[in-house]
């Protein structure tokens, strides 16, 4: 693939950008990153809608609800927070024990999910607040994880249960209403650094730092196609409109010195969902790529990197034409 | 506590690993046997250390009996004497054998009746070189990867390598591979030894055990192996051993002495021979198949340094370091006569260092000179002002000329032009820039042909068949690459692989390997492969932490240097024969492809399909979740607000000098 394509450059953000999100319609782009002011930007040309302001640190997680009515945070200031879309005004904080890793609406967009980490004192856990009411910090039930703790988490099919990934590269089931792991499968060898379900939720993509981002049915966790790179992968997420995989990621943060200084060399790496062959690199970064997604319509992606930047990209026409001879 | 004081109580030392046994001698009668005595000890013990006890039996005639005892003051005095004395011969009649006096129950007890030994059943090997045999002439590779967990031999098709069918193996080795210097075996390391593995599936041919083995040595017909296992005690007579490949029977074995480089015995050309310097003192050269002393006794040189085979011929050259009365001097020799073929004397030496042209037509020594030497508090010399310079023996000519080239600065990468007469050398130091320089040696003088500046250079590699070289700065310094063609010094590309730890031409010098091991960098390791000219032809980046990428090295060719000019006359009929064949080839790879392709994509809509299926299941449960059919991006269009956002484009200022004045 030979194309140009001139991205739209986000600059809201002085640190490391932690996940970059789409709402459903596409015409939002959530940004949250190391820093306490997550953004909403307009996705048609870059323009900044305005800032979420409440957080007092870190800022790993963020969704937008199916309806893109409200938004959902999670904060290394130990807190979620919900917030009204239109206004950014803060309607919900609950605090935790650790930093919230990750948070999600449910399908129906009346529960929440979060996960904490696991620090002095506290195991990972996993909550689930009702947010059609005022929970008070009281989450309408909880579980424990008490081994490798959770990376990475995401609802499953009608929300029936989380698929979570963790640290040791272990893949889930959890149904935590009734409080038990429906499933585990061992199908990667290092942590689980992101999880992206597909647009129908059948399936979904997870991206890890043993170098390769896998293909897995949502119901029975089924292992179907590997992705090789040869660095950790950060995040990945499936088209929704061609059979193409998008891959970021970089070395470890220690090994940084050690090896290329190229300027603009991390590269976003598309591969073929079904021949398990990258066929386009995306350079533009200047640091390892930690987040990445495509527009809901498929007709570009966003990439969000450890230099602090958000990259928005539209495809030209030969991308659509683009196929494997 | 009892039990350590108890371990702590002083052993008694059975002295018997200080006595040896000499057997073969001549009976003599009582009145000759004190002058044979004299004469063992002359010429056999004395100079390997004090004989504290010496003993030779008599019958009751006073007759000896054949033998003798001896014990040294050390046990290393008397493996010294075993290692030089055993198998020489006294007479016409008579050989030494010699042997320890620790093994003499073990030989005391062996059966009276000869018993014949077993026939071995015939294992067929099947054919060894078989893979020389594959139909279009492909290289093999071996790649050791997951960081050294799995090795695998792969077929090297351009583009698409293929591993070789059951040659990917868990724990193949547990340090690295190693080919034999014709590519007959794949060797592999062991904590029990070594093991070597060939034919056409790898299958194992030998083992030989030498526990913990570190490091080994072919020789150059692939006959012997040797082996290096650093012990924990100094005195192991078994540190280095020697193996005969077909048999797999040890054949000889060493004390690790001095602290020496690898291989600590050097091999001639066809393995008839193999030496060793003892510094300062004297070079022992071994012959083959008897594994003992050329001549039954060693080269007493006084301060020999170094000594080096050429690669076509028995000549060994050695050096001699300078001492106050006498200059260091180079001498050639050829085995097995021992008759000096050239000698060149040099002056105000440092150093030496000899490299041999691969075809053994050129011998260069590089010489560290100084201008003036003085000598430290613990008498250890110390250099000023060392400068280099290069002696080049013609060895090819009659009376072996000698040429000298001079350079002042810094050198390093010294390498000939194998089946050519040019040399490269990086010279210059890192802080001013290194260059690379290129001499020809022609028929009456050395030619400086081209300097390179400002090269970070740190690898000269040519390809063995010559012509081409890359320049490589490979580990720190960031992995350039550039190809030339000597032929006319031009650069044919310039390449990066940045990182890169290794690089290898494969046998036939058409492809250069770079690699960025694993052992040396944990990230974005890989294998580039490019053409001889610099084209970067494919990458091997899908095995995960490849720690080494090693070619299967070739015999030499069996056609004539006239059958070669035949072939290069007609090239022009040979390359439309191959090019019609890569073009079929080629289309059946894409035919292949387009198969697979075919089946990975039926089979995925397959596994879609089931999924499908379960999706379009929960539809109900969906619009009862949500209220709406968000099941496509506008499956609720009739919920879509039309908006319109005004975004300013562009803004402009235009100045009004004057208001038009209205008439009144």
């Amino acid at each position: 693939l030979n194309q140009i394509m001139k991205p739209i450059c986000l600059l809201g953000h002085m640190r490391s950008i932690t996940q970059v999100r789409f709402n459903r319609d596409g015409d939002l782009i959530f940004t949250c990153a190391k820093d306490p002011h997550p953004s909403i930007w307009f996705a048609l040309n870059g323009e900044r809608l305005g800032s979420l302001v409440g957080h007092n640190g870190a800022v790993w997680c963020v969704d937008c609800r199916w309806d893109s009515e409200k938004v959902l945070t999670g904060s290394a200031d130990n807190s979620a927070k919900l917030w009204d879309t239109e206004t950014g005004k803060c309607v919900l904080s609950v605090d935790t024990n650790s930093a919230v890793r990750s948070c999600g609406f449910d399908f129906a967009g009346t529960s929440a999910m979060l996960t904490t980490d696991k620090t002095m004192g506290y195991k990972c856990t996993i909550l689930l607040y009702d947010i059609r009411q005022d929970p008070a910090g009281q989450p309408a039930c909880q579980m424990l994880v008490p081994e490798s703790k959770i990376t990475s988490a995401v609802w499953g099919p009608l929300s029936r249960f989380l698929i979570t990934g963790h640290e040791n590269g272990d893949l889930c089931q959890m149904d935590v209403r009734a409080q038990k792991v429906i499933r585990t499968e061992k199908h990667h060898k290092g942590a689980i650094n992101d999880i992206r379900m597909y647009k129908d939720g059948t399936m979904f993509v997870t991206a890890s730092k043993d170098h390769t981002a896998r293909l897995i049915d949502s119901y029975e966790l089924q292992l179907f196609k590997t992705y090789k790179t040869e660095r950790p992968v950060n995040s990945a997420d499936i088209s929704p409109l061609r059979p193409h995989v998008l891959l970021g990621g970089g070395q470890e943060a220690q090994d940084v010195t050690t090896s290329g200084a190229h300027v603009g060399k991390f590269d976003a790496k598309f591969f073929h969902t079904v021949y398990e062959e990258e066929f386009a690199r995306v350079k533009g970064h200047f640091g390892p790529i930690n987040s990445v997604g495509f527009t809901p319509d498929g007709r570009g992606f966003v990439t969000g990197g450890e230099d602090g930047f958000v990259r928005l990209h539209s495809f030209d026409n030969d991308y659509f034409d683009f196929e494997f001879e | 506590l009892l039990g350590d004081i108890l371990a702590e109580k002083p052993q008694e030392k059975k002295a018997i690993n200080n006595a040896l046994v000499l057997s073969g001698l001549p009976i003599v009668d009582s009145a000759r046997i004190e002058r044979l005595q004299v004469f063992i000890r002359d010429k056999f013990l004395d100079k390997h250390g004090e004989v504290v006890k010496f003993s030779m039996p008599t019958d009751e005639n006073g007759n000896s009996l054949g033998f003798a005892l001896c014990c040294f003051q050390t046990d290393q005095q008397a493996l010294d004497a075993l290692t030089d004395i055993q198998g020489a011969s006294l007479d016409k009649m008579h050989t030494l054998n010699v042997f320890k006096f620790s093994d003499f129950n073990r030989l005391a007890d062996a059966d009276d009746e000869w018993k014949p030994p077993e026939k071995a059943p015939f294992v067929d090997r099947g054919d060894l070189r078989s893979w020389l045999r594959e139909d279009r002439c492909h290289d093999q590779f071996g790649v050791l990867h997951t960081a050294g967990s799995v090795a695998t031999i792969y077929w090297h098709w351009p583009g698409d390598p293929q591993p070789v069918d059951s040659a990917t193996r868990n724990n193949w080795t547990e340090s690295r591979l190693h080919w034999s210097p014709l590519g007959t075996y794949l060797a592999t390391y062991h904590t029990k030894g070594i093991a070597l593995w060939g034919g056409e599936k790898f299958e194992q041919i030998n083992r030989f055990q030498h526990k913990n083995v570190q490091i080994i040595d072919f020789s150059p017909c692939e006959r012997y192996l040797v082996t290096f296992s650093p012990s924990v005690t100094k005195e192991d007579p078994h540190a280095i051993k020697m193996f005969e490949v077909d048999t797999g029977k040890m054949k000889r074995s060493f004390l690790h002495e001095q602290a020496a480089k690898w291989p600590v015995f050097k091999w001639s050309h066809k393995g008839e021979f193999f030496a060793r310097v003892q510094t300062g003192k004297a070079l022992q050269v071994f012959e083959t198949p008897s594994f003992s002393l050329l001549d039954k006794k060693s080269i007493s040189v006084q301060d020999v340094q170094d000594l080096s085979w050429s690669p076509t011929d028995n000549i060994l050259a050695y050096w001699i370091a300078e001492t106050d009365n006498q200059p260091a001097r180079v001498i050639l020799m050829t085995m097995p006569e021992k008759r000096e073929v050239a000698t060149k004397m040099l002056f105000n030496v440092a150093d030496c260092r000899m490299h041999w042209h691969p075809q053994g037509n050129y011998l260069c020594v590089r010489v560290n000179r100084y201008t003036k030497k003085k000598l430290d508090a613990d008498n250890t010399p110390k250099y000023i002002n060392i400068y280099t310079n290069f002696e080049v023996f013609r060895m090819r000519e009659k009376n072996i000329p000698v040429e000298k080239i001079e350079v002042t600065d810094a050198v390093s990468c010294f390498t000939w032009e194998p089946h050519g007469s040019k040399f490269a050398m990086v010279q210059g130091i890192a802080s001013k820039g290194l260059s690379v320089v290129f001499y020809q040696v022609n028929a009456h003088d050395i030619e400086k042909v081209k300097v390179l500046e400002k090269r970070n250079v740190n690898t000269i590699s040519w390809s063995p068949i010559g012509q081409h070289v890359v320049l490589a700065g490979l580990r720190s310094a960031n992995g350039g690459l550039e190809f030339i063609d000597t032929s006319d010094m031009k650069t044919t590309a310039n390449q990066e692989h940045f990182g890169a730890t290794d690089i290898e031409w494969d046998p036939t010098g058409r492809y250069v390997v770079t690699t960025v091991s694993f052992w040396h960098v944990k990230v974005d390791n890989a294998s580039h492969v490019y053409s001889s000219h610099g084209t970067l032809l494919y990458k091997l980046n899908k095995l995960e932490r490849i720690c080494q990428f090693a070619w299967r090295p070739r015999p030499p060719t069996l056609l004539s240097d006239e059958q070669i000019k035949n072939i290069k006359k007609n090239m022009k009929t040979y390359s439309r024969r191959f090019e019609k064949e890569d073009l079929q080839s080629s289309t059946r790879a894409s035919k292949e492809l387009l198969e697979k392709r075919a089946r990975l994509n039926t089979e995925y809509e397959k596994w879609r399909a089931k999924l499908l299926e379960k999706f379009r299941g929960e539809k109900q449960k969906r619009l009862e979740l949500r209220g709406v059919d968000t099941d496509e991006l506008d499956s609720n269009a009739q919920d879509f607000v039309e908006e319109t956002l005004e975004f300013p484009i562009k803004v402009e200022r235009i100045r009004i000098d004057k208001l038009p004045q209205v008439a009144e």
